[in-house]
């Protein structure tokens, strides 16, 4: 394309524990995700999904390799400046939303802003903006317990958005929710995606999730072993496909 | 920027605050009282030293200086001539002081009578008479303090005697004085005559107790005080007030240092509380943290999250513990009014004090939530996602063992330091030497305490396993799965305990050894004396005495106040002759034999040990004493084990030595053996009906006994309501930590209720947890309160020169174990009801 890639990975390798007790959580894995792109990454449990999620957004240090997000090298980076770039470029959606229990949805889609130590007046359109994409306008005052799952997966997908980071990471967000509410925060993903060039990327055990993304990658013991690029008529059946032949 | 965020930051920990509302409130309360138990001691110590102040000043007035004979018998009036014709004063005011009874009626009462110059006094000291009129020349007329005159149901116009050596003299009461100024001397039980009378009843005709001299205003005072005793000559003594307050906080130096002393426990046992609860606040919020931190929170920013939630709770309890504070005070005075035995009327609240409270309440809550706030900084982001325990490492496990055994070598060290007189220029310091020993004893093995509960915490759970079976076994992993929980816990007990240990041993040793002197040194069965120490009795009373039916045998006591090297001392006269019938004096020299026989010679003295040691004097020293007969050398022939006087500072001497070189001939108690068989209580009733007239104070020894053991009671009792602020203190420490331990483990105690843990067994798993933990804090307790307890009677006989003989304290010991245990299981109750109704669903689903 020529474009250079908002998020990349080259030989990315990650091994927990010493010596004998060592374990290789990924090997050697290289992606890269384009501007606006929505990226699935699938595998059975253990394939380093999580892992690869993890340290794409600074949240672990690798073993080796390199990331880029908008063409700055993440590793080597120390912790300070790991979140300052964490900060500004990355927003994350957890399993279980893990919101700040003490603070309202709106305080809490404000956080990141006021701990990059702005002021929440200068971000007022933008938080309009968010909750009416969440459909959460009348809802903004309350607590993280006065609020449902999938409400409040909806407020950390706002808060993700807050900072425009160059990418959102989203751990299985859809793993804790129901049907219903699972498809509700996929569509808000892929609108967002869609609608404000946000490059996304998820990791979803649910080839239903998987669906709405443009890519799917596929990992095995750490390995990337498939690419999937969707938009066609079948692709569920693909993703399937793909997962049946991992294994899984 | 960074101020924007904190003040963001701010938001955020007053809400997190908010929403612990109860830990908040019972960290907080422990904060309110530390600081107002430094706060409190603080005002109680500078109160104590400004009634003394005060006293001293409303007695006073505005001499400059209190000129006195050499004896209390008096000096010829003429001297007040020498005095006011010295160019250098301004004013002379004479006046003649006694103890006497005062009676009304049936009922008699000992008063200070104070005989002055009615026109000349008044120019010195502030008489405030509320209702009547002043005294005039002459007259026989008294003034009384409105609220002793009320008390007696004295009325103005009503005529009472004064009764003095079998004299009966009729004054009419002719004004009420306020409670200020010279109302409040003698602590308001004090009646003002004019001069003539009172040399009259109290047979000083021509003759003057005292004269308070004013300079004339510009004069150096050293100057005038040298023209004093150079036209006066060397019998007299001439004291500038000042001096008095000085003596006075030299003796209250101890205490001070003593109450300074729990001020300090006071801040370490609250500095762990706060520890505990801020360790408690990170774990609690592990995730929360995490998730701030994924979102781009720095580290710096979670740990100022923690330290301001610190401040916040610091600020608003040091700022509460000021109000507390200085009630708290009040009540420690009422303690140290007793102690000191003066009546502390007006607190007096240092600003400095206060402001140091507050600074310090703050600083320590900030530096105990120093170490928990860093943790909270070094939480992973991945902790949003799950949860991970901060395991010491290895590096801070070597640090903490490396300042255990340093704090316990100081500690140690300290102890077996030698006593002032080793010590040098040091001297001065020996107290608060031994004082921060025990400290740095204490926090050594607060430090050394999580080493100790892995065998420890496997010995106590054998019999709790061997009774509870499996639920024990749970509870005895559980502790050691925490060892940093326990030990927090384990330490404030020990602290606790060892403060308790401490006093007991403390207060034991010193009233065992005040039993023992009592028993020896007394050897009576009757004491007659006055009602307080300027009433004296007339010689003669002995042989009337003696002829009271059951005494057998009789022995006598005057007590006065001389200048020994130029420092006020009291001297006890005695008959040798009688006296060793009576007592065995417990000598600390040598040959006690040749002792007696050397102070029957004359102007020789005993000294108590404590002069010995404080003074630095030994046999055979000579020493200066100011008497009617101008400066006369002494010699010392002995020294003994004495806790009467000003606590110990006494010497003795014979009673021909006082006739012969202090001009007096009078009595102030007379020890008496009964016959055998008799019960002295008998004897002691004879008397007092048959000279009932000289309202004496008359006890039989069981009596006397119990009044010293109470007053050695009353002299410690204001560090029992220390101990008490500090065990209460502990028990909240408590409570936090057996409630951090629940929080810690919710999935693990949801799991064992999945399995099918009924309540029962997880209650009782917490309390046996926390009984374990207690066991192992009492254990510690013991063994630091035993070796501080020795060291601090150590220290209390470097301080105040006696040799007090360590006791162990053993029924304190006893409460203390139970007291310890007790509250540890008390503290776990409501930790242990909420494990055991944790829901289910939701422990499991905790992560």
């Amino acid at each position: 394309m020529g474009v250079k890639p908002i998020l990349e990975a080259s030989r990315l390798t990650k091994v927990f524990g010493r010596d004998n007790l060592s374990v290789t959580a990924l090997r050697e894995v290289s992606i890269e995700v384009q501007e606006g792109e929505f990226v699935a990454i699938m595998g059975p449990s253990g394939s380093g999904k999580s892992t690869l999620l993890h340290l794409l957004g600074g949240l672990d240090f690798a073993s080796g390799g390199k990331i880029f997000i908008r063409g700055k090298e993440l590793t080597g980076l120390s912790d300070k400046e790991l979140t300052l770039t964490r900060r500004s470029e990355v927003g994350f959606v957890f399993q279980f939303y893990n919101l700040l229990p003490t603070l309202s949805a709106e305080e809490n889609v404000l956080v990141p802003v006021v701990i990059s130590g702005r002021s929440p007046l200068e971000y007022q359109d933008k938080l309009d903006r968010l909750f009416s994409l969440v459909e959460m306008e009348d809802r903004r005052h309350h607590r993280p317990n006065q609020l449902s799952g999938g409400e409040q997966q909806r407020v950390a997908l706002a808060r993700a958005l807050i900072m425009d980071p160059a990418i959102i990471l989203a751990d299985e967000p859809t793993g804790n929710l129901d049907r219903r509410h699972g498809r509700e925060v996929l569509n808000l993903l892929k609108e967002s995606a869609a609608k404000m060039r946000q490059t996304i990327m998820m990791v979803t055990h649910d080839p239903l999730g998987a669906a709405v993304a443009d890519r799917v990658i596929f990992l095995r013991d750490g390995s990337v072993v498939k690419e999937l690029r969707l938009g066609g008529d079948n692709d569920s059946e693909a993703i399937i496909a793909g997962l049946k032949e991992l294994g899984d | 920027m960074v101020v924007i965020t904190t003040v963001r930051l701010l938001s955020l920990a007053l809400r997190s605050l908010g929403t612990r509302k109860s830990r908040t409130a019972l960290t907080t309360a422990g904060i309110v009282l530390w600081v107002a138990v430094i706060l409190a001691t603080t005002i109680a110590n500078q109160s104590t030293v400004y009634s003394f102040q005060e006293m001293i000043n409303s007695i006073t007035g505005k001499a400059d200086f209190w000129i006195n004979g050499a004896s209390s018998a008096g000096f010829s009036e003429k001297k007040l001539k020498d005095v006011r014709d010295l160019e250098g004063i301004k004013l002379a005011s004479p006046g003649v002081s006694r103890g006497s009874t005062l009676r009304k009626g049936r009922r008699r009462d000992t008063v200070q009578v104070a005989g002055i110059d009615p026109v000349v006094d008044r120019q010195l000291r502030h008489f405030n008479v509320s209702k009547g009129r002043f005294i005039k020349k002459g007259e026989f007329a008294l003034l009384i303090p409105a609220r002793l005159a009320e008390k007696k149901k004295i009325k103005i116009g009503d005529q009472v005697t004064l009764e003095s050596k079998e004299r009966k003299t009729s004054f009419k009461v002719v004004g009420l004085l306020e409670e200020e100024g010279a109302g409040r001397f003698m602590g308001g039980k004090v009646v003002f005559i004019p001069l003539r009378p009172a040399q009259k009843i109290f047979d000083m005709r021509g003759k003057l107790s005292y004269i308070d001299a004013q300079a004339k205003p510009g004069r150096s005072l050293k100057k005038v005080a040298a023209q004093l005793s150079e036209r006066l000559g060397k019998r007299f003594v001439i004291e500038r007030p000042e001096k008095r307050v000085e003596a006075v906080s030299e003796m209250l130096r101890g205490l001070q240092v003593g109450l300074s002393f729990f001020g300090a426990i006071a801040l370490f046992v609250g500095g762990f509380l706060v520890y505990n609860t801020f360790s408690m606040v990170v774990v609690e919020q592990t995730q929360e943290m995490g998730v701030l931190r994924s979102i781009g929170g720095s580290r710096g920013q979670i740990t100022i999250l923690v330290l301001i939630q610190a401040a916040v709770v610091g600020i608003s309890g040091s700022a509460l513990g000021v109000v507390v504070g200085i009630g708290l005070a009040k009540v420690l005075l009422q303690f140290m009014s007793e102690t000191v035995q003066i009546q502390v009327v007006s607190l007096s609240i240092p600003l400095l004090g206060v402001a140091a409270a507050i600074v310090i309440g703050i600083a320590v809550t900030l530096l105990a939530a120093l170490q928990p706030a860093f943790i909270a900084g070094r939480v992973s982001p991945l902790a949003a996602i799950k949860m991970g325990a901060n395991e010491p490492t290895r590096r801070g496990t070597i640090a903490r063992l490396f300042f255990a055994f340093l704090g316990i070598g100081i500690g140690g060290g300290i102890s077996y330091l030698p006593g002032p007189e080793e010590l040098g220029i040091f001297a001065k310091w020996a107290v608060p030497i031994h004082e921060f020993g025990s400290f740095m004893l204490l926090l050594g093995a607060a430090l050394l305490v999580p080493s100790l509960i892995r065998p420890l915490g496997s010995f106590f759970a054998l019999p709790i396993r061997a009774i509870f079976r499996e639920t024990g076994k749970l509870a005895a992993v559980n502790l050691q799965k925490n060892r940093g929980r326990t030990a927090a816990t384990a330490a404030a007990i020990m602290i606790t305990m060892a403060m308790l240990i401490s006093v007991g041993g403390m207060v034991g040793s010193f009233r065992e050894s005040v039993d023992k002197w009592v028993d020896k040194s007394l050897g009576a069965d009757v004491f007659v004396s006055g009602q307080n120490l300027s009433v004296t009795f007339n010689e003669k009373l002995g042989a009337k005495l003696r002829r009271v039916k059951g005494v057998s045998d009789l022995t006598t006591i005057r007590i006065f106040p001389v200048q020994l090297n130029e420092e006020r001392i009291m001297f006890r006269a005695v008959e040798p002759k009688s006296l060793r019938r009576f007592a065995t004096l417990q000598f600390t020299s040598k040959n006690p034999e040749k002792s007696w026989a050397s102070l029957k010679r004359g102007r020789r003295i005993f000294i108590s040990n404590v002069v010995a040691n404080k003074r630095g004097l030994k046999v055979g020293d000579e020493t200066m004493i100011t008497t009617v007969k101008g400066p006369k050398t002494f010699v010392v022939a002995g020294v003994t084990v004495d806790f009467g006087g000003d606590i110990g500072d006494l010497i003795i001497g014979t009673r021909s030595d006082m006739k012969k070189y202090f001009d007096l001939d009078d009595v102030s108690a007379f020890r008496i053996k009964v016959d055998k068989g008799v019960a002295p209580r008998k004897v002691a009733n004879r008397i007092e009906k048959k000279f009932k007239h000289l309202n004496p104070d008359v006890q039989d020894i069981q009596e006397f006994k119990d009044l010293v053991i109470k007053q050695v009671n009353s002299s410690f009792s204001v560090f029992n309501v220390l101990i008490l602020l500090a065990a209460i203190i502990a028990v909240i420490s408590l409570f936090n930590t057996l409630t951090m331990n629940i929080l810690e483990r919710r999935r693990e105690i949801g799991l064992l209720r999945a399995v099918g843990a009924t309540r029962g067994q997880i209650g009782l798993m917490t309390m046996l947890e926390a009984l374990m933990t207690g066991a192992i804090g009492v254990f510690l307790g013991l063994l630091v309160g035993g070796f501080i307890s020795s060291d601090i009677v150590n220290g209390m006989n470097l301080l105040t020169g006696y040799e007090i003989v360590f006791a162990f304290p053993t029924e304190v010991t006893i409460m203390a174990v139970v007291f310890g245990l007790a509250a540890a299981m008390l503290a776990a109750i409501y930790p242990a009801h909420r494990a055991a109704t944790l829901e289910i669903g939701r422990a499991i689903q905790y992560e």
